[in-house]
């Protein structure tokens, strides 16, 4: 059961990080209401 | 035994609670790791030692690396420091910490009603028999868990692509991608975009341009 609790957590967060620097590529700041408006 | 149980267990919440009021991101970190040692110990004392192991060796060896590679590449500096502090102020987490607490205590007050205890120490567990029983009653788990990795490796892989990186694939099968592409798609958009360094630039101009369509 741990296997499977961490095995989903490696996964969660390299995707998690691969936004976060996303994130920061677009916005050149982690704060995250930079991002509270839609394109258009 | 006790003790040690309830000292570790004593240690990882207060190394969790340093995590999240920390306001250097590197700092935080370091706790994250004494955090997830405490709790692997805790893991050794019930006698999972195999789980206690893959604890230190994938969760603060793999993943907390992970984390600081990340950290390092942002590179943030003082000002993000002064921003954490700003953040961090009373202010913003007194509402959700009282319902937070609140909720602890109906917890407590659930939990604490169940009368029976478990033994101290439980039956020692081995990596044999971890192993057996991935192969024979989890494997459906364990054929999930490689599906789930799978697809964190293809979205992680894609979502750290680049604008100016170039594109895999050839741009003429790529133009007529569906609409629903994801935005971080790279350079075919950019190749009719002059300003190819602005932010969004990429797939939703290749959206809002009729033109692109015909590379078809």
């Amino acid at each position: 059961m741990f296997l499977f609790v961490l095995t989903m957590a490696a996964a969660e967060v390299a995707v998690g990080l691969a936004l976060v620097l996303q994130l920061y590529h677009r916005f050149k700041t982690l704060d995250v209401d930079a991002a509270r408006t839609l394109r258009g | 035994m006790n003790i040690v149980f309830y000292l570790s267990a004593a240690i990882a919440i207060a190394a969790t609670a340093a995590v999240v009021t920390g306001v250097n991101a590197v700092h935080s970190l370091l706790y994250l790791i004494v955090s997830l040692l405490a709790v692997a110990l805790m893991f050794f004392v019930l006698g999972a030692a195999f789980v206690a192991a893959l604890e230190v060796i994938v969760y603060a060896g793999a993943i907390v690396v992970l984390f600081v590679f990340v950290v390092m590449i942002l590179n943030l500096g003082p000002p993000a420091v002064q921003q954490e502090r700003q953040w961090l102020r009373p202010r913003m987490w007194v509402g959700p910490g009282v319902l937070a607490l609140v909720l602890l205590v109906e917890l407590i007050v659930v939990l604490g009603g169940r009368a029976t205890r478990p033994a101290a120490t439980a039956r020692a567990v081995g990596p044999e028999e971890v192993g057996a029983a991935l192969f024979s009653a989890y494997l459906l788990g364990v054929e999930l868990a490689s599906f789930l990795l799978l697809a964190g490796l293809v979205g992680a892989y894609h979502l750290g692509l680049r604008r100016e990186a170039p594109s895999p694939k050839a741009p003429e099968i790529v133009a007529t991608a569906p609409s629903g592409e994801e935005a971080g798609e790279p350079t075919p958009a950019m190749a009719r975009v002059p300003d190819g360094g602005r932010p969004g630039a990429g797939a939703t101009a290749a959206e809002r341009a009729p033109g692109t369509t015909s590379q078809r």
